[in-house]
This record gives structure tokens, sequence and C-alpha cells, in this order.
């Protein structure tokens, strides 16, 4: 009986629970005064900070629980700020332009995510880097009220700039809570298991009754509406908007860094990714302007070296390595 | 003018063919997308370009220098960092050599500024005419060398030991290390190749192009789609893709404008992503359906 | 009419037949054994039957319908389940969250929290896994993978189960044990279609059993019989033996 129990560990490690409700908690309060007695700089920071969680949590819903690779759904932040932009352009209000972004981007996904979806692994991570990359070139060729290659002005909010940015603040919150929340609740619904089923394998899952294709073009657009909003949102806020700018590659790959930094297929992981990398690319950029790229892809190689399975994970296996060294077996 | 543009893409075809074996190979061989492949080219440009600054040197003399360079770059970035990566897990690379890439555009920003250069050789004005039309030497030149140095990687591959252990590596890791060939170093060469081949395509392109720290962004397209369309890991899906790539891409711009090059190219990349995933000279898999 | 129908099935891997038009019947309420050396295209036709891979050729029915070449996951809705020869479990979910999605997605289609739990454990239970619930499955030997495999068809409530080669690996004890467990869920009321290299497990287990060579059905019957037939002899240890031990017992 001792010799099979070395291999058969149980599988949950007591997480304490309380305590990470309780951290939450705190967190939320922080973050909810924050504008309060923070400068317009760092107010301007944790927006981005916010704007990250939901392009990341969007980014964990299609990567880190059904496990396809999409290293461009940033083409969808770009989507949504075009939608939100384009609509607004045409005199729609803001909160309409909020929910264009988020239902275009979702339709888009549903639509393109039913040949692209069928695409496995590699194949799949780089189709969508070409469609991130070809949007630039779409929106271009459009022209007309997308503005093309010259660039799309939004119409600007009628509040003074402060209060405005506060509720910017206050819009990005609230959609990382949300964002935040459909995760968590995703993972409790036969929905969530199914893409976990796919993610681990995907024929057993379709051999025990999932219908996989469905599955992933429908996490694929819950991820794309989540990230859309983001876009929409930022749109607004820097009321104009680009082809490569918008469509900029780095954001999806930033997303993905902070999905690996937090731990894929967590519900907290994005948050953690997105604190720790957007707070620390702002103090390098703030400490070395001119060499900020080259100090954030050296962070991004030394990340994937060295806690490609999330900080968690890295630090529970230095933990477990100090132990081992230092202390009784 | 339609047989100007044609012979002219044909010709720049095969620079982008040069340009993507590299990065097809180190795919076929160890499954890995390097994202900081284009920065290869543009480093290789650059060698090119600071020897003919400081040293007068003709572009197609620099070439080896330039190869070699990047050989020692690739070699040592496969062989000190990707290596372990790869043990993680294959889709890592994809964000490791993202900010590889990073690293390395933005070190050349530091180092020789955003200027754009250029590299002038001698024969630059020079134009041979043929098949009814004028084509610039540097062209030709660009063409023929990138065909003698795709043909001979194929000879490598095939008659060389060395190139047959990169073959077999690629068909099937575990048999060929059961084999006694070492998969690491199998890797950490075939990365320095693929690099070297980059230098040399970044040096060719120095005579026809400017050269600047983002100039890798105009090979993108081009790299992802011809790797497709040939067949990731084949040499000769390679150079045969890049001619049709650059046929394709003279005619969509002669008939439909430059602005729409670039989405012609995305378009058959994903039409063969989705229709013939294996490429030209890829190997079809059986037995799963849809 | 028979629960299972299958009539001329061919599929082609290139130049090679896989399997050549291959028929059979399966009656409700049977356990029927597929056999055959290495090769004869028994994985195949599972594949076949479970709709993973498309026919070339042929039809089958199931339950009076036909169901040839239906998506795999609308098979397993009507009632067709399946394991694999080389188990797939969902490595980072739980031996219970594994098999709640059986219970979630095959023909029981439950949708409540505690619904789906339920089943699983019961299906757990009949498996012997239950003290094993929370566990992660590469943390479970190869006899329990290969249980929570069966654990996952069961919970999905199917009329028929497709076992691909459950016993290899396993030593005798695990054996016996397996082939209780057949019993059992047979005995519940499911069809059995038992693909099988173990013939100890053929001959206690099968009510008939058709022999695969070369991707064509060699014979078809009661499996003693059936295993003591030249042709099926000789298929498996060649015609030297076959012509030396004609017509002695197996």
């Amino acid at each position: 009986m001792s010799g099979t129990a070395v291999l058969e560990r149980p599988a949950k490690v007591p997480i304490f629970r309380p305590m990470v409700w309780m951290a939450v908690a705190v967190g939320l309060v922080v973050l909810c005064a924050a504008p309060l007695g923070i400068s317009p700089y760092w107010l301007r920071v944790l927006t981005t900070v916010l704007m990250y969680v939901v392009i990341t949590q969007g980014l964990n819903v299609i990567v880190g629980i059904t496990g396809y690779h999409a290293f461009g759904n940033g083409v969808f932040f770009g989507i949504g700020a075009y939608a939100c932009g384009s609509s607004m352009a045409a005199g729609v209000p803001f909160a309409a332009g909020v929910l264009a972004a988020v239902a275009v981007s979702a339709a888009c996904a549903l639509i393109l995510g039913w040949p692209i979806l069928r695409l496995k692994g590699h194949y799949f991570a780089i189709a969508t880097v070409a469609l991130n990359l070809a949007a630039i070139q779409i929106i271009i060729q459009i022209g007309g009220i997308t503005g093309g290659a010259q660039g799309l002005a939004l119409p600007l909010s009628t509040w003074e700039p402060k209060p405005l940015y506060v509720a910017i603040y206050y819009l990005m919150l609230a959609g990382a809570v949300v964002s935040t929340a459909i995760v968590a609740l995703l993972l409790k619904l036969p929905l969530g298991f199914a893409l976990r089923a796919i993610r681990d394998s995907e024929r057993a899952a379709a051999v025990m009754g999932i219908d996989t294709t469905k599955a992933k073009v429908f996490a694929w657009a819950i991820s794309a509406g989540m990230t859309g909003f983001a876009g929409g949102v930022w749109a607004y806020w820097i009321t104009f908007i680009e082809p490569s700018s918008a469509f900029d590659p780095g954001v999806g790959v930033k997303a993905y860094i902070m999905l690996i930094i937090g731990g894929m297929g967590s519900i907290l992981g994005p948050v953690i990714g997105a604190f720790v990398l957007e707070i620390v690319s702002t103090l390098v950029w703030g400490g070395f302007l001119k060499a900020h790229q080259l100090i954030l892809g050296l962070l991004i190689v030394v990340i994937c070296i060295v806690a490609p399975n999330g900080i968690i994970d890295a630090g529970t296996r230095l933990a477990r390595l100090w132990r081992s060294r230092h202390g009784a077996a | 003018m339609l047989a100007q543009a044609t012979v002219n893409g044909i010709l720049l075809g095969g620079l982008y063919g040069l340009a993507t074996v590299g990065f097809s190979m180190v795919w076929g061989v160890m499954g890995v997308i390097n994202l900081a492949h284009t920065s290869f080219i543009m480093l290789g440009a650059y060698v090119t370009y600071f020897l003919f600054e400081k040293l007068g040197m003709d572009p197609i003399v620099s070439m080896p220098f330039a190869m070699a360079a990047m050989f020692v770059l690739g070699y040592g970035i496969q062989r000190f960092i990707l290596n372990g990566v790869i043990r993680t897990s294959l889709l890592l690379s994809l964000v490791v050599t993202f900010g590889i890439d990073l690293v390395l555009t933005d070190a050349t920003i530091l180092a020789f500024t955003s200027d754009v250069r250029s590299v002038n050789a001698s024969y630059a004005s020079t134009s041979v005419a043929m098949f009814g039309t004028l084509v610039p030497l540097v062209r030709l030149l660009a063409a023929g060398m990138s065909l003698m140095l795709g043909v001979a990687f194929f000879v490598f591959l095939r008659r060389a030991s060395l190139g047959q252990a990169i073959l077999a590596t690629a068909l099937d890791r575990e048999m060929s290390n059961l084999m006694g060939i070492n998969p690491q170093k199998v890797f950490a060469l075939t990365a320095g190749a693929g690099a070297a081949l980059a230098g040399a395509a970044g040096s060719l392109s120095s005579m026809l192009f400017p050269v600047s720290p983002t100039m890798g962004v105009s090979f993108i397209a081009a790299v992802f789609v011809i790797t497709v369309l040939g067949g990731i890991g084949s040499v000769e899906g390679c150079i045969v893709a890049g001619f049709l790539y650059g046929l394709v891409q003279a005619w969509a711009a002669y008939f439909l404008g430059t602005s729409y090059q670039e989405i012609v190219a995305f378009a058959l990349f994903l039409a063969v992503l989705i229709l013939r995933p294996q490429g030209l000279f890829g190997r079809a898999f059986f037995g799963e359906h849809a | 009419m028979a629960l299972l129908e299958a009539r001329d099935l061919t599929i082609r891997f290139g130049g090679v037949l896989a399997i050549d038009s291959i028929g059979f019947d399966v009656e409700a309420g049977q356990i029927f054994g597929v056999i055959g050396p290495n090769g004869a295209g028994k994985t195949t036709l599972l594949n076949a039957i479970s709709s993973v891979y498309k026919l070339d050729a042929g039809h089958i029915r199931f339950e009076d319908r036909d169901v040839t070449n239906m998506a795999s996951h609308r098979l397993s809705r009507l009632g067709v389940a399946r394991t694999f020869q080389i188990v797939q479990p969902f490595n980072h979910m739980t031996v219970r969250e594994n098999v709640a999605v059986g219970a979630m997605y095959g023909h029981a289609r439950l949708r409540q929290r505690g619904e789906y739990f339920d089943a699983a454990d019961e299906a757990l239970l009949r498996t012997g896994l239950l003290a094993k619930a929370g566990f992660l499955p590469p943390h479970l030997t190869l006899s329990d993978r290969k249980r929570l495999e069966v654990a996952r068809a069961l919970a999905m409530k199917p009329r028929l189960l497709l076992l691909d080669e459950v016993m290899a690996g396993l030593n005798l004890t695990e054996i016996e044990r397996t082939i209780e467990l057949v019993r059992e869920i047979n005995a519940a009321g499911i069809t059995v279609i038992v693909i099988e290299h173990v013939m100890k497990a053929v001959l206690a287990l099968c009510d008939r059993a058709m022999v695969l060579n070369f991707g064509r059905k060699l014979t078809e019957g009661k499996p003693l019989d059936v295993v003591n037939e030249p042709a099926v002899v000789e298929a498996y240890l060649g015609s030297r033996f076959a012509k030396s031990h004609a017509g002695s017992a197996a």
C-alpha cells in the first residue's frame, strides 16, 4: 500500500480560500478609492492596468481555458475600437458605441471562428497573428467612416477632463470585475467543463458528446466581446485611433505574457499578470526611456525561462526547493 | 509594363524565398516559430552596411561575414535560451522570440539610431536587358545568389551527414535520438544555419532596399505566407513558393494597386492554411477527419 | 432489428485499404468481440463505428437510424460511448470532473450541478474509483486510468459501449477485475463491443466474436468455435502452425 501512496498524491493543495477572498475584497476597496488620492499620471497607469485585466481575461477564455493559443487576439481590441469610434463618428452616443464594440467583436469571432478554429496548435496561433496584421490593411482599404490610414477622431466628451478620466477609470474597473466574474462563472458551468476538456483532449471531448466547434466558437466570441469592450472604451479615452495602434500586435502579445505571468486558466491570474507587467513596464519606461523596449524584451525572455507557468507556480517551486535544502524532509 | 512587373516580382520572390528558408526549417525541425527571424534579416543588412561604410566592401563580398555573424547569433540564442524553453512548452517559443525580437530591434536603434541607411554598390544603377524589359543588375544578382544559396542548402541537407541529421530530426526526433543524433545540437545548428541564411538575405536586400532597424517588418507577411505555401520545413518548397509569392505580389500590385498587396498576401496565407495546410511540398496527414 | 447494423464498411488511407467491406450485426444486450492479429484494422473499425474516422463506403444503422458519418458528438448523444486504447484523460481536471463531463454531454445530458456530480460518483462507485475522485489523472496508475476511461463512458448512460483493448497492459488480477466490471455493465443492460487481444477475456465475456485479418472479416461466431477455426489459427500463428495443429483444440 505504501508503494502506491507515492504515486497517488491527492490533487488539491489546500489554498487558503478565506485569505484569497479577503485579499480580493481589500483589493477592490483600494481600487474603488484610488481615484481620490492619486495623481493623474498614476490614474492613467491604473486605468491601463484594468484595461489589460479585461483583455487578458478575454485571452484567458480562449487560451487558458480552451487551449487555443490566439497570439493575435488583439485584433478584437482594434475591432472594438473601430466599432465604437465609427459608430460614434456617425452620431451614436458612447454607451451605444461600447455596446457596438462588444457586439461587433463577438460577431467577428463567431464568423471567423468556424474556419479558423479548425486549425490546431501553431497553425491557429499564426493564423490569428495574420488576422491581426491583415486587419490593419483592411481598415486602410475600407477608409470611409473608419478614417482609413488617416485615422479616426472620436467626438469629444462634454465633461471636464478630470471627472471624465475618473469615470473612464471606473468603467474599466467595472469591466475588469465583470470579465473576471465571467471567467469564474464559466469555469463552473458545463461550457467551462467542455472547454477544459477540449484543451486537454479534443478527440475525447468529441466522443463524449461535446460539439467542439460550437463550444470553441462560442468561447472565442466571449473572448472577443471582452477584448472589444476594452478597445471601445480605449478609443473613447484617447479620442484618436489609427490602424497601426488599434491593431498593434503588441497588445495581444502583452496580454499573452500577462497570462503567462499570472498562470493560464486561473481566475485571478490575469489580474496578477496585468498588475505585475504593466506596473513594471511603467517603472522601466519612467527610468529608462531610451531602452525601454530592450528591457521589456529582456524581461519577457527572463520570465519565459524562469516562470513559464506563472509566478505563483515559480514561487511554489522555489519554496519547495528552499525547503528541501534547508528543512526536514 | 506587365512583363516588367512580372520579371521584377519573380526576382524579388527569389530573395523572399531565401529570407524564409531559415524560418521554415526551424519550424519544421523543432517546431519553433521564431518571431525574431526578421531581425536576423535586418542585422545581416546592418553588417553589410557597416562593412560598406567602414571598409567600402561590396555587399556580395560582405555577405559571408553577415552569414557568419548571424550563424553565431542564431546558434547562441537557440543553445542558451530556446533549447531550455522548448522543453517547457513549444508555444512559449512564440513569446520568447517576440521578446528577443524586441531586444535585437531596440539594440540596433540604440547603436545605429533609427535613421534609414542605404548601401550603394558601384553597379547599383546598371540594368540588364532581359525578356524585353530592363532589369536592374542588383535585382538579378540578389535573385541569383538567393537561388544558389537555396540550392546549396538543399544539397547540404541531403548529402552532408550533418544535413541528413537535421532532416532525420525533423522527421522523427525520438528515432533520431535513439540512433545517436543529439537533438539539442541539431536544433542549435539548424537555428544557426537558418539565421545565417536570413543574414544572407538581409545582405542582398541592402542592395535593393533602404536599411533601417524596422526593415524586418516588411518581410513578415512574405515569410509567413511562403513558409505555409511551400510546406513547413521544406527548402524546395520555400524556393518555389518564394517565386510564386513574388509573382502574386507583383500582379496584385499591377492589377489592384500596391495597397492591396498585403491583403492579397494574407488572404493567400489563410486560404492555404484552411484548404491545404501542408502546402505544396509538405506531407499530408491521414486518418483524422473533421 | 439489431441494435447496431454495419454493412460494407470501407476506409482507405492513401493506397492502403485499412478496412474492406466489413459487415456485421450486434444484438441488444450482447457482448460482441472483435479480434484479430495486429494491424488487422480493429481500431480503425472502432473509429469508424464511433465516427472518429469517415467511411469511404458502407453504412451503419444504430437503433434503426442511419448514423453513417454522423458527427461524433451527435452519435454520443444518441447513446454510443467509447474508450480509447491509449487513454485520453483530461489531465488538468480531477477524476470526478472527468467523469462529470460524460454525464453532462453524453446521452444522459444532465445539466444541473448536483445531478451530474451525483451521476459521476455513481459511475466512480461502479468502477471502484470513488476513493480517488479528487485525484488528477497523471497521478493514477495505468489500471486506474483505464477504469477512468470506462467510468467516463458509463456516466454518459450509453446504450452501446465500445471498449478498445481495455485489458492491454493489465496484470492478471486487474484483468479478472475488469472482466467482472464488463459483466456487470452488460448485466445492467448496456450492449458492449469489445476489441481485444487478451483471449481469456474474449472467451470469458463474449456472446459472439468476429475475426478480422488484413482489414477483412475472416469469420464470425461463438468465441470458442471461432478461435478453433483453421483460418483463424493461421491468421494469428501462421500457416505452418495451423497445418501442424489442424483439428486439435486451441
